[in-house]
C-alpha cells in the first residue's frame, strides 16, 4: 500500500456531482499536484483529505491508516488555505505556535519550534508583528510555516500562490521547492496554474469535471497527453482530425489529416485502419523553412498569415489549406539561418513524425 | 466665491445644529447649580439640590434599581443576542431565515408603547407579580435585537476559514471558542452589551408599564418628581443620571476600541 491513499471517492452537493470516483496514489516526500480547471472537483477531493468534507463514496488511507471519516483535528495533516487564513489578532508568532500549545508543548519547546520555523521561512523579524502589517508573500510563507510546525505527514497546499502577483508567484514557488526540499514533507498541491504545477510536482493528476484524466509526470503530461483535454489544458496545441489510412509497422501509422496530407506518425497504441483519430502537435515542435527541406521529415507548403512578436520568442500562425497552425520559433542564429518569415510569405513547415501525439477521437473528453 | 460661500452657509449650519442639540443640556446643567427654586431667574450657585438628593431615599433607591436591572437585562440579553446573531448568520441559506430575521428585528421597529402594553398584558394574564424581575425581564425583550445585530455585523467580516484553519491545526471545539471566535466578536458583543445596557437606563416607557412597586427606576423617578417633587432637585437628579448614562457609554467606547487593536490572546 502507498503512503496516500484516494480509493473510489464520490462526493455530490445535492443535484450536484463534484468528485466522479477519483483514485490516486502519492508516494512519501513527493510533491502531487491536482492541476484542472476550476470547477473540476479538486478544492473538493482536498477538503476531503483534509477531513471538512466527507466523500459519499470512497476511502482515504494515510500511512496506512484509514481516515475517511477522521475530523480534521484527528488527522496528522495540515492544510495551507488559499486566502492563507491567519488569525488577525494573534502575533506572527502566535499564529505559528497555535498547533503546538493546542498539541499541549511545553512553552519552552515551542518557542524553539516557532524559531526554528521562522529559520525555515527566512521571517525571523517578523515574529512580534500582526499579520495586518505584512505583504501577501510573507502571509503565505507564515501560513505555510504554522501549518509545517506540526510535523504532518501530509502537507495540503490549496492555490496558495493564486492571491499572489506574477513576480512574487516566481520567487515563491522556488521558495516552496527550497522549503519543500529542506522538510521532506509530502506536498498535495491543488492549482489552476500549469506552470506551477510543471515546475514543482513530481506528478501531476490532471483533473476535468470531477474526475482524472491523466496522471504522470510533467514531461509525460506534457509529451504525451492521454487525452484532448490534457493535450489542450497543458500548454498550446494544434489539433487535426483524421483517420488512420494504414498501420507502417507497431509504432508507426500513416495517418490522413484532413486536407494537410498522409503523414506517418508514431503511436504506442493499436489502431486499427480507418480509425478515426486526434492528431495533436505542440506550436515548438514546428520548423519553418523558406525553401523546401530536404530531411526526411513531415512537411506541407503554407502561407504566414499572422506574427506575434514575445520577445523570447515569435509566434507565427501558417495557413494550410483549412488549417492555420500555432508554431513557434526562438530567435537565435543557428536555427534561423535565413530571413525571418514576413507576412504572406510562402513557406515550408516540417515536424518530425515522433513530435506528435495520436488520440483516439472516441475517447470521451 | 461659492466656495467661501459654502464653507460659510455649512459653519452657520453647523452652529445651529450643535446649539438645538446641546443647549437644552447645557441649561439643564446650569440650572441645576441655581439657586432658584423654580428656576428661570439666576439666583445665584449653589449645590443644595444635590445635597437634597443624596438624602433622598427613594432617589438612591431608584438609581440601585437602575442599575440592578440594567446590569441583569445586560448579562442575559448579550449572550441570548450573541448566540441569536451567531445561529442567524449560521443558517444564512436556510428557507426559514428571513423569518427569524424579522422575529429579531421585530422589537426595534414596534413602538415602545405597544411593547410595554403587551408586555404588561402578558404579565398580567400570566399572573406575574409587576417588580423588579418583569421589569428585567422587559428589558431583555427589546435589548436582545440590538446586542444580535451589532454582533450580526461583527460576524459579517468574520473570515470562517480561521474556523477550519484552527480545526485543523488540531483545535476542538472549545479551544476554536476560546481563542479564536470569542476574541475576534468580542468588540461588536462589547458594543452590544453598551447598547443594552444604555438602553435599559434610558427606558421610560416601557419601564412605566411593567414596574410595580419598589421597581421604580430613575426615568421612572424624574418623571414622577416631575409631577410632585420640586422641579429644581430633577434638574440636579437629570445631571446626575447624564453623567452616569455617559460615562458607561465613554468607558465601554474605549474598552471596544482597546480591545480592537490590542487584544492578544495566546
Amino acid at each position: 500500500m502507498d503512503f496516500f491513499e484516494l480509493g473510489n471517492v464520490q462526493k455530490s452537493f445535492g443535484e450536484n456531482h463534484v468528485v466522479k470516483g477519483v483514485s490516486f496514489d502519492v508516494r512519501r516526500g513527493e510533491v502531487f499536484s491536482l492541476l484542472g480547471p476550476s470547477g473540476c472537483g479538486k478544492t473538493t477531493i482536498l477538503r476531503m483529505i483534509g477531513g471538512f468534507e466527507e466523500p459519499n463514496v470512497g476511502k482515504i488511507f494515510l500511512d496506512g491508516e484509514e481516515i475517511t471519516n477522521l475530523p480534521p483535528n484527528k488527522r496528522k495533516i495540515n492544510t495551507v488555505f488559499q486566502n492563507y487564513a491567519l488569525f488577525p489578532h494573534m502575533s506572527v508568532s502566535d499564529n505559528i505556535a497555535f498547533g503546538p500549545r493546542t498539541a499541549g508543548v511545553p512553552e519552552k519547546e515551542v518557542q524553539s519550534m516557532v524559531e526554528n520555523m521562522l529559520d525555515i521561512i527566512r521571517l525571523r523579524d517578523l515574529a512580534d508583528r500582526m499579520p495586518d502589517n505584512i505583504s501577501g508573500g510573507q502571509k503565505q510563507r507564515i501560513a505555510i510555516a504554522r501549518a509545517l510546525i506540526n510535523k504532518p505527514k501530509l502537507l495540503l497546499l490549496d492555490e496558495p500562490l493564486a492571491a499572489l502577483d506574477l513576480k512574487l508567484r516566481q520567487y515563491m514557488l522556488l521558495e516552496l521547492d527550497r522549503i519543500h526540499d529542506e522538510v521532506g514533507t509530502t506536498f498535495i498541491y491543488v492549482t489552476h496554474d500549469q506552470g506551477e504545477a510543471m515546475s514543482l510536482s513530481d506528478r501531476i493528476a490532471v483533473m476535468n469535471n470531477g474526475k482524472i484524466e491523466q496522471i504522470g509526470t510533467p514531461a509525460e503530461i506534457y509529451e504525451n497527453p492521454k487525452t484532448k483535454f490534457v493535450a489542450s489544458f497543458i500548454g498550446d496545441t494544434n489539433f487535426f482530425e483524421g483517420k488512420v489510412s494504414s498501420c507502417i509497422d507497431s509504432e508507426y501509422y500513416k495517418i490522413d489529416m484532413n486536407g494537410l496530407g498522409e503523414f506517418p506518425a508514431y503511436c504506442d497504441k493499436k489502431l486499427d485502419a480507418g480509425a478515426k483519430v486526434t492528431v495533436s502537435i505542440r506550436p515548438e515542435k514546428f520548423e519553418i523553412f523558406a525553401k523546401q527541406p530536404y530531411d526526411n521529415l513531415n512537411m506541407c507548403e503554407g502561407e504566414v498569415e499572422d506574427i506575434v512578436y514575445q520577445g523570447s520568442q515569435t509566434r507565427y500562425w501558417v495557413r494550410v489549406k483549412e488549417h492555420r497552425i500555432n508554431i513557434v520559433m526562438q530567435h537565435n542564429r543557428c536555427a534561423l539561418d535565413f530571413k525571418q518569415p514576413t507576412w504572406g510569405d510562402k513557406v515550408w513547415i516540417a515536424w518530425h513524425r515522433d513530435d506528435v501525439t495520436v488520440l483516439e477521437s472516441n475517447s470521451p473528453d | 466665491m461659492i466656495k467661501a460661500n459654502s464653507r460659510f452657509t455649512s459653519l452657520i449650519i453647523t452652529i445651529f445644529v450643535i446649539i438645538f442639540m446641546y443647549l437644552p443640556i447645557v441649561m439643564l446643567i446650569s440650572m441645576s447649580f441655581n439657586a432658584s427654586r423654580y428656576g428661570g431667574a439666576w439666583t445665584g450657585f449653589s449645590l443644595k439640590w444635590y445635597v437634597a438628593l443624596f438624602k433622598d431615599h427613594s432617589v438612591i433607591n431608584a438609581t440601585m434599581n437602575t442599575l440592578v436591572v440594567a446590569l441583569a437585562s445586560t448579562f442575559f440579553s448579550t449572550i441570548i443576542g450573541t448566540i441569536a446573531a451567531w445561529v442567524l448568520n449560521a443558517y444564512k441559506r436556510s428557507n426559514s431565515q428571513k423569518l427569524h430575521y424579522a422575529l429579531i428585528y421585530a422589537p426595534l421597529v414596534v413602538p415602545d408603547v405597544l411593547m410595554g402594553i403587551s408586555l404588561l398584558l402578558m404579565f398580567v394574564s400570566l399572573k406575574i407579580e409587576l417588580g423588579l424581575a418583569t421589569v428585567i425581564m422587559a428589558h431583555i425583550t427589546f435589548s436582545v435585537s440590538f446586542v444580535a445585530f451589532t454582533v450580526l455585523a461583527r460576524l459579517q467580516d468574520f473570515d470562517f476559514n480561521l474556523i477550519q484553519a484552527a480545526q485543523d491545526l488540531g483545535a476542538s471545539s472549545t479551544r476554536i471558542f476560546v481563542k479564536i471566535i470569542l476574541p475576534l466578536l468580542l468588540p461588536g458583543i462589547v458594543a452590544g452589551a453598551m447598547m443594552a445596557f444604555t438602553l435599559s437606563m434610558d427606558d421610560f416607557v416601557v419601564t412605566f408599564f411593567v414596574g410595580g412597586p419598589g421597581s421604580t427606576t430613575l426615568p421612572v423617578k424624574v418623571y414622577s418628581m416631575m409631577k410632585h417633587g420640586p422641579p429644581a432637585i430633577i434638574n440636579a437628579l437629570s445631571v446626575v443620571f447624564m453623567a452616569v448614562t455617559f460615562s458607561v457609554a465613554i468607558i465601554g467606547n474605549l474598552l471596544a476600541r482597546k480591545k480592537k487593536s490590542t487584544l492578544i490572546i495566546s
